[in-house]
């Protein structure tokens, strides 16, 4: 019948042939970056793509790999990881990409793990922290930032040791790097003696937490530790806590270590908070200043997101050369380039290399107060 | 463009079937890259939840905001049941089924609790439901990790057809196609049966598709299921196809998009809907307009064709619906007159049976009281129909004649009393249920189809004497074949005791395109088509001219005559109810005043002063 | 013991204020639900348009932050355009998308006011992004009076200032229904819409006015409850949609001082929820009692049960 033909015909159609995803240098070279470009996380992952765009304009203006111009690609998830998995797909089809900054968030990181990863391409992180990434057994995923093990012990350190706390209430958003760094430092807490731990949940943006900080004051902690994404979140949180009569201090994210998102909009309510961050306070850092000079003129002030991008980037394109070297790329070589990367000297003011699951050796977790206007840097922890 | 002929005996024409057959084996291997393999993934599965939709919302006239958590409900049930999260592990062909049942059982469920409320509260309780079913899957994670929360449950297991892998894009293309084609055939056999004509008479006019004896709840909620069923099924294999499912995969945007396609396809146009979905996944990503420009278009699309083309921008076009041309013109756009005299002459047999009334009590209504807050419409009414007999209902408007018809035939209940139907007490029964028992009624202001074609109308009065269900439909079964073959023969046969009126290319002229006459005639033809024995014909003549009206009432005096039905007629027209009447009941605010042949109750004082008033001492 | 007493006493200062707010939007919708028995679902954009006008009002008037008029002055002035804007808004949908529809059947109405929704909330994400807009409030409040604390419950001016608001904004609203013609023209057209006309009222002059009116209390929801939270962004209509009509549809559809009772009672049984359970689930409550609303008793808890003409 006509119907069988037809399928026989599509049958000998069906054949589906294997792309090695190897390519010549000639065809161009592209690298993307995925993060949550929308939304209220925009202006940390901004600050990672300018950053990124920065070491690959400083590349092109060098020759570029092999006589080659390097092109960044964004790829906006908008924090949705069904959009995130759209990126992937986009990315993984395009042929001439070789590598890709990001995502940054935890929960995004995971849900497109899969699709990066049987395509082989290379994705090095400069923020996500759930330890699991790297412990699915795929090969291409790689860090430059500590995992949440890490900062959930050096945090819950801190709680003890420096803010001296006896109780605390630990508030937490329900995406996977909230969920896993709330509970990392409650371990660490367990771990120390401190068992006098209130447990909640926030939702992200939905601007009114009086009803769960209500909850809070009644516990009466010592610390508040608020653990959500985004800076916005986290202003409405110290704003509220005030306002309630929460004496608390107030200890927040990564995401909060941005000026103008949490220490203006919060007007002063946010004095005297402290934040944690996966990177060291960048003004200090001797090696840094060339990069700090250069994007301040072209972007604005920097955050803490930013530097480790320009590393992450730096460190992709070194890998991606080395395998254009013999006029073709693949990205397995970037890959099997990038696991080899041992004593990496960058901007950050140590040197970076990967272990063999991919994650960074050594990472340390930085502590900032809010004084004034801006963020000092009060403390380095490295698990001790 | 031609108009391809029909596939199958009942189903979509062969450019769509090539369409889809084209879809799941050619297209697949044609496409240049994963990324456009899987936009096209995409869009079968858009094209199977636009089909479920259209079932609802489309045949069935639901307002349901709720859809998309069906989606989400197959999905995450796939999840559940295909991968190491909570360690089972079924086989994909299993797994399939499975998920459409749970969000089959889902929307069963959440219908049974709404699906009375009216179409407002039914959008509201939908949309409710949707809310809850997100906000759940964001947040049973803790204590039990049962959803995954934010993060999803990601990482399923491998696909085995009969040990065939797929794997590649290609497979899950096809295989996504076939899927969106069995769903394409399915909506077909629905529309095209008893079930779709059930359904499509609920959509026009609720009420009067209750007293033709479709049980509108039952159906409702049937055809409720049925589209979560479908959304379920999507589910699954958008869940496979994606390898994940995350709550922002079955959020409000999802559903506004999905009715933008059926809205646009035009609701119940299955090929339009069809087109609709592939025209709003395509064109998007080939505009490369995202993000808040192509929501913003979403909802301007909305807007616009409620307003300016409400059925949709697919239908009229030839391949997509029945041409538009009315039947009752001819090739050159004249009106064929309809010049036939109904009069044919009677050259049936003189042998043919005669009925006459006779005193066998078929229906009571004993002390009936219907008070509407203060007012009493009906007040303890009390009389006797018998069998075979023409009793007329007169009175002064507001006298509560149609409340009446409207009590028995189940839309009121009475506050007292008691309609008994050869012996079988029917007060409470509910219209569908009345019409089962025998007892059909048409309306004093018309309650047609109006969106149905005169043969429509009446066949779907044959809903409550055939039974073929879901899957006598889909497959054809004998049952379904036979009961169709007779429908279609009753329906036939009823319309052509109407002489030529409603016949030959009248079959297929949609309602509201016919003469006022006329649309009383199908009404009544679709009030016999329930094959009752008892008719209430509220004011059959209403509207019609002396020419008309002499038609009727010789209509009515066959219909006893030689069909032997028993007939309650409410009427104004005097001479008609003269001609027709074996007795007169005459009733005035809500009672009953005087009740006799014509004769002695045109003679009443009490009858006339109702009518005329009292005789004032101005003049005599 | 105190402990408990303070915590709840603060929950329902809670409570009321984001009821009054609720109250506020809920009315819109029961207004035009009365006369035009349509749910107009883009009512929920209007309160986020409410918001971001008296974000624009505020960014005009300051100067790094800080005000350049009298702060009293700036509030009102903030309060009133966003009213205004709200209303403005609602005219134009109420003529370009509704008034064409009058005659259609319900579900084309019901959809389009879904795609009136859909177009605004995403105009607002297309020309101003996903990202909030803070408000800086801390210039608009006298210094000694940020925050003042009665027995354990803190209150915050703003606190204080939008109950006061919205009570002020619902006394007013009674007073015209109840006591001026307009309103009774109101009322006459949501009881009986063709007698009202035969009687002589300009019956769409009235649903103009009740477009008006209900808009402009749901744009001064939106910027009540924006200067509260100090942020709103393009996302916020569609869940105050949802809770506004949630609360409309347990005071009972179509009436007013059901509107406002209904608003106050989900305010509060969200706060006295977040209490007892995790707080995630607030949201959960209001869909709850909306369904619980609707499968038991669907006229509400003022409506009255309508019978349908045959």
């Amino acid at each position: 019948m006509k119907k069988i033909s037809i399928l026989l015909f599509a049958a000998m159609v069906l054949m589906v042939s294997q792309t090695a995803f190897a390519n010549d240098v000639s065809k161009g070279i592209n690298v993307g970056n995925a993060g949550s470009f929308t939304g209220d996380a925009a202006a940390p992952c901004m600050e990672i793509f300018n950053s990124s765009q920065l070491a690959v304009d400083e590349w092109n203006a060098r020759g570029g790999i092999q006589g080659v111009q390097i092109k960044q690609i964004m790829g906006d998830d908008a924090l949705d990881p069904a959009q995130g998995i759209n990126v992937a797909r986009k990315f993984t089809s395009d042929e001439t990409m070789y590598g890709v900054v990001g995502p940054p968030v935890s929960h995004i990181a995971q849900a497109s793990l899969k699709i990066y990863g049987q395509s082989d391409l290379a994705c090095i992180t400069t923020a996500a922290s759930k330890p699991e990434l790297t412990e699915s057994g795929f090969k291409h995923f790689f860090r430059v930032n500590a995992r949440n093990d890490a900062h959930g012990w050096n945090c819950a350190l801190f709680i003890k040791n420096t803010l001296k706390a006896k109780k605390v209430a630990v508030l937490n958003e329900k995406v996977a790097y909230c969920e896993n760094m709330a509970q990392q430092t409650i371990d660490g807490l367990k771990k120390l003696g401190i068992t006098d731990i209130m447990t909640d949940t926030i939702v992200a943006g939905s601007k009114d937490y009086s009803a769960v900080l209500t909850k809070v004051k009644a516990f009466n902690p010592d610390v508040l530790f608020f653990v959500a994404t985004t800076a916005p979140d986290q202003a409405i949180g110290v704003r509220q806590a005030k306002e309630l009569g929460i004496t608390a201090t107030f200890f927040g994210t990564e995401g909060a270590r941005d000026k103008t998102d949490f220490i203006e909009a919060s007007e002063g309510a946010a004095e005297g908070a402290y934040v944690y961050h996966f990177s060291p306070d960048i003004y200090s850092i001797k090696e840094a200043a060339e990069y700090v000079k250069q994007y301040e003129t072209k972007y604005g002030s920097l955050s803490g997101f930013g530097p480790p991008a320009y590393e992450a980037m730096n460190i992709l394109l070194t890998a991606i050369d080395l395998a254009a070297k013999d006029g073709d790329i693949s990205r397995s070589e970037v890959i099997s380039n990038l696991a080899a990367i041992k004593e990496y000297k960058g901007i950050l003011g140590f040197p970076i290399s990967f272990d063999e699951k991919g994650d960074l050796l050594g990472g340390a977790t930085y502590f900032f107060k809010v004084k004034g206007k801006d963020f000092e840097q009060v403390a380095v922890l490295t698990g001790k | 463009m031609k108009r391809f002929k029909p596939f199958l005996k009942i189903g979509p024409n062969t450019g769509f079937i090539i369409f889809f057959v084209l879809c799941l084996a050619v297209i697949p291997g044609m496409l240049p890259n994963n990324y456009w393999q899987s936009i096209f993934s995409i869009t079968g599965v858009y094209v199977m939840l636009a089909l479920g939709l259209n079932i609802v919302a489309g045949f069935t006239g639901l307002l349901d905001l709720s859809y998309i958590a069906f989606f989400g409900i197959g999905g995450y049930t796939f999840a559940f049941l295909f991968s190491d999260h909570f360690g089972i592990h079924f086989p994909f062909l299993l797994a399939l089924p499975a998920c459409a049942l749970v969000a089959m059982t889902a929307g069963f469920l959440l219908g049974l609790t709404s699906i009375r409320l009216r179409g407002d509260y039914l959008a509201i309780v939908t949309l409710a439901f949707a809310q809850i079913f997100k906000l759940l899957l964001l947040n049973l994670d803790t204590p039990v990790n049962i959803t995954g929360g934010v993060n999803g449950i990601y990482a399923f297991d491998m696909v085995k057809l009969f040990s065939l892998k797929i794997v590649s894009p290609e497979y899950y293309s096809s295989l996504i196609w076939t899927c969106a084609l069995i769903v394409f055939i399915v909506s077909f056999r629905l529309k095209e049966s008893r079930i779709g004509r059930g359904w499509n008479a609920i959509r026009e006019d609720e009420l009067a598709a209750n007293t033709i004896g479709i049980n509108v709840t039952h159906m409702k909620l049937f055809s409720f299921a049925t589209g979560a069923m479908i959304a379920g099924f999507a589910g699954a294999v958008f869940a496979s196809f994606q390898d994940s499912v995350f709550p922002n995969n079955f959020d409000f945007q999802q559903l506004v998009i999905v009715y933008c396609m059926v809205i646009i396809g035009g609701l119940g146009n299955i090929y339009g809907v069809v087109a609709g979905a592939v025209v709003l996944t395509v064109l998007p990503e080939v505009l490369r307009e995202y993000g808040g420009l192509r929501m913003m278009i979403y909802g301007v699309v909305l807007v616009t064709i409620m307003a300016l083309r409400p059925q949709g921008l697919f239908s009229g076009i030839p391949g997509f619906t029945k041409p538009m041309r009315r039947p009752d013109k001819d090739e050159t756009g004249e009106l064929r007159a309809s010049t036939d005299l109904y009069d044919s002459p009677d050259n049936d047999d003189m042998n043919a049976e005669k009925f006459e009334k006779t005193n066998l009590t078929l229906l009571e209504i004993q002390d009936l009281t219907l008070n509407f807050g203060g007012l009493k419409a009906i007040d303890d009414l009390d009389f006797v129909l018998h069998k075979n007999e023409i009793l007329s209902i007169i009175g002064p408007n507001g006298a509560g004649k149609s409340t009446l018809f409207n009590i028995i035939s189940g839309i009121y209940k009475s506050d007292k009393g008691k309609v008994i139907y050869k012996g079988l007490d029917i007060s409470s029964y509910r219209p569908h249920g009345v019409a089962k028992t025998g007892i059909a009624r048409t309306f004093q202001n018309l309650r047609l189809f109006n969106e149905l074609s005169v043969i429509e109308n009446v066949k779907s009065s044959r809903f409550c004497r055939t039974r073929a269900f879901f899957f006598s439909v889909i497959f054809n079964l004998p049952l379904n074949k036979r009961e169709e073959k007779q429908t279609d023969e009753a329906a036939k046969k009823i319309l052509n005791l109407f002489g030529k009126r409603l016949t030959g290319y009248r079959y297929d002229q949609k309602v509201s395109q016919l003469s006022y006459a006329n649309r009383r005639r199908v009404e009544i033809a679709r009030a016999m088509a329930t094959d009752p024995e008892i008719l209430l014909l509220d004011e059959p003549s209403a509207g019609m001219n002396p020419q008309e009206t002499l038609e009727i009432t010789d209509f009515i005096k066959k219909l006893r005559d030689r069909f032997g039905y028993t007939i309650l007629v409410i009427e104004h027209k005097l001479n008609l109810v003269k001609a027709v009447s074996d007795r007169v009941v005459v009733m005035d605010h809500g009672k009953k005043i005087c009740e006799g042949s014509y004769e002695d109750v045109s003679k009443n004082p009490e009858v006339i002063e109702a009518y005329l008033g009292k005789k004032g001492k101005r003049g005599n | 013991m105190e402990d408990i007493f303070s915590q709840l006493s603060q929950q329902a200062i809670n409570g009321i204020t984001i009821g009054g707010v609720y109250a506020l939007i809920a009315i819109g919708y029961t207004m035009v639900y009365g006369v035009l028995s349509m749910l107009n679902f883009a009512h929920g954009e209007l309160y986020m348009i409410g918001g971001f006008t008296g974000w624009f009002v505020l960014q005009i008037f300051s100067v790094n932050h800080v005000p350049v008029m009298n702060a009293a002055l700036l509030i009102s002035l903030m309060i009133i355009l966003s009213m205004g804007m709200s209303a403005l808004l609602g005219l134009v949908i109420e003529r370009v998308a509704y008034r064409p529809l009058r005659k259609a059947p319900r579900m084309n109405l019901l959809l389009s006011s879904l795609g009136v929704s859909i177009f605004i909330q995403n105009f607002i994400l297309y020309f101003q992004g996903a990202k909030v807009k803070v408000f800086h409030i801390s210039h608009l409040i006298p210094e000694g009076l940020r925050t003042f604390h009665v027995g354990g419950v803190v209150f915050s001016f703003m606190r204080v200032f939008v109950i006061v608001v919205c009570f002020v904004l619902m006394v007013l609203l009674t007073l015209i229904i109840k006591k001026t013609n307009i309103g009774k023209s109101i009322r006459a057209t949501a009881q009986d819409i063709e007698a009202a006309a035969f009687m002589g009222i300009d019956t769409d002059r009235i649903i103009v006015i009740v477009f008006l009116i209900g808009s402009a209390l749901g744009g001064a929801a939106g910027i009540l409850v924006s200067l509260l939270f100090t942020q709103v962004d393009y996302y916020v209509g569609f869940q105050a949609g949802l809770k506004g009509f949630t609360a409309a549809v347990l005071g009972g559809i179509g009436s007013i001082p059901g509107a406002m009772a209904g608003g106050l009672l989900l305010g509060i049984c969200e706060a006295m929820a977040v209490t007892f359970f995790p707080s995630a689930y607030k949201d959960v409550v209001a869909f709850l009692i909306l369904i619980a609303v609707l499968i038991f008793r669907p006229q509400g808890l003022l409506g009255e049960k309508i019978r349908e003409k045959v």
